[in-house]
């Protein structure tokens, strides 16, 4: 199926040699919009994260899980966090580290050697039956993620729409 | 609600040459020819899908290897339901009816409980296209748009949607070589085995199956789909244009649970002097992933 919409968020694809530097955040019932793995998600300036809500916001990390919290008799806990739900995250928060998205928009190859940035697609709400993020980056030009690479897989058609490439985070001093 | 003898006051006297009931044969069961039938030994039974790994990633040289993980995928949970029926007869009636009508009373349920079962198991299909029957998926069994858990849509309606014909069958089949697993990029093997056809379709389904040249045209072709599945005439199908290409039952994951097998339990009712017969089972039925069934659509 190459290049169909699969967008799934943003998925760890190295991480240089190391594991990356993972935190846990607390996200409390605020929060307007569901939080899922994969999504990328931003520190307001009460400590807490929030899903990213558009192109203009600086991007603090991505989702890699939701913290399993023993509730009642069992491990039972959230796997994604619904809007207005207190609970905690596990963020990759690492701006070596990479990860393979869904590009929304055809590029050409002279982007990713330019250094290109990109901004977050939100326009596809996560999938709650499947607890995942439906994030993508769209159109060469924003400033949120640095483009690195289209992923080389067998069934990736490097630069037409919704190949699957490889950004990372911008380190927060210059976001 | 019991029987009396006032309901069969010809059955009091004799002379009666026949009493006609279940005299016909019964349909053999259909519902286990098509559909998974395991029995449970819990309040209910769950699957799970989880998507694998993606494809590999050319690596230039010292470049760290890529990484990618599994994905948890839906989750489908059978819950039984319990169905039971009973049937009561009057003391006067059980003493003075001349007839057996009476001794038919278990073997009667027995053949209304296989009834029941073909009727409700054969919603899997019957509602396949249902937009309110919505399967772990969050689509009907036959959907142009099953999510896959890594991402992306697959359909399992052919296109365009059309009536059965040499033409749309062929296009059912290559509809089966096309699929992929819940990654989304590897291709999975499945075989068609069935063509699932309501009676109305039977002889149009067994000529584009068996028909030694091609049915469909006056030219000399030789049909060469034949014997590629056989015909199954699904006689609790409701729609009368509607058709379905199966995989073996080993591949696709259209499920009957048992919980309790039909059982009967006779108990006197002392004061009114009623004898019940009381009949029960338990079961469930769904589908907990859509592969290996090809559909269709909704045709007129």
């Amino acid at each position: 199926m190459p290049n169909a919409d699969k967008r799934n968020g943003f998925n760890l694809i190295t991480s240089g040699g190391r594991q990356p530097r993972r935190v846990r955040r607390a996200v409390i019932a605020d929060n307007p919009t569901a939080l899922f793995p994969g999504d990328a998600y931003k520190i307001h300036t009460d400590g807490n994260a929030r899903p990213i809500a558009s192109g203009a916001e600086a991007i603090s990390g991505i989702v890699e899980a939701i913290d399993l919290q023993g509730i009642l008799e069992g491990p039972q806990s959230y796997d994604y966090l619904p809007a207005l739900t207190a609970g905690g995250i596990i963020g990759i928060e690492d701006d070596d580290v990479e990860f393979e998205v869904t590009i929304t928009t055809a590029t050409i190859a002279t982007a990713y050697d330019a250094g290109a940035e990109v901004d977050i697609d939100t326009t596809t709400a996560g999938s709650v039956p499947l607890r995942q993020s439906r994030n993508a980056v769209g159109t060469v030009g924003g400033d949120q993620l640095r483009l690195l690479r289209p992923v080389d897989r067998p069934d990736n058609d490097d630069y037409a729409q919704f190949a699957r490439v490889v950004v990372k985070l911008k380190p927060p001093s210059v976001q | 609600m019991s029987m009396m003898r006032s309901q069969f006051q010809r059955h009091l006297f004799p002379g009666l040459y026949e009493i006609i009931m279940n005299k016909y044969k019964e349909k053999p069961a259909q519902w286990s020819q098509l559909f998974r039938g395991d029995r449970s030994d819990a309040a209910f039974e769950e699957f799970r899908t989880v998507a694998g790994m993606g494809l590999f990633v050319k690596t230039p040289e010292g470049v760290e290897a890529s990484q990618d993980r599994f994905f948890d995928g839906f989750a489908k949970r059978f819950q039984h339901d319990d169905y039971s029926l009973s049937i009561g007869f009057s003391h006067q009636f059980l003493r003075d009816i001349k007839t057996r009508v009476a001794r038919d009373r278990s073997a009667d349920l027995g053949r209304s409980a296989r009834s029941t079962q073909e009727e409700v198991n054969a919603s899997l299909l019957n509602l396949a296209l249902d937009a309110g029957t919505l399967g772990p998926d969050g689509k009907s069994l036959a959907a142009t748009d099953h999510p896959n858990v890594r991402g992306g849509t697959q359909s399992n309606i052919i296109s365009p949607v059309s009536n059965l014909s040499v033409t749309s069958y062929r296009l059912a089949l290559t509809k089966f070589r096309r699929f992929y697993d819940d990654t989304g990029v590897r291709r999975v093997n499945l075989d068609a085995a069935k063509l699932v056809v309501p009676p109305e379709l039977e002889y149009e389904a067994e000529e584009i199956c068996k028909s030694a040249g091609r049915p469909d045209t006056a030219n000399r072709v030789d049909n060469i789909t034949r014997n590629k599945t056989t015909v199954f005439v699904y006689d609790y199908l409701t729609d009368v244009n509607n058709w379905f290409l199966l995989a073996e039952k080993d591949q696709h994951y259209l499920q009957v649970f048992t919980r309790e097998a039909f059982n009967v339990k006779e108990y006197e009712e002392e004061k009114p002097r009623i004898m019940w017969v009381c009949a029960y089972y338990s079961q469930s039925y769904g589908w907990s992933h859509w592969m290996g069934v090809v559909s269709s659509g909704a045709v007129a």
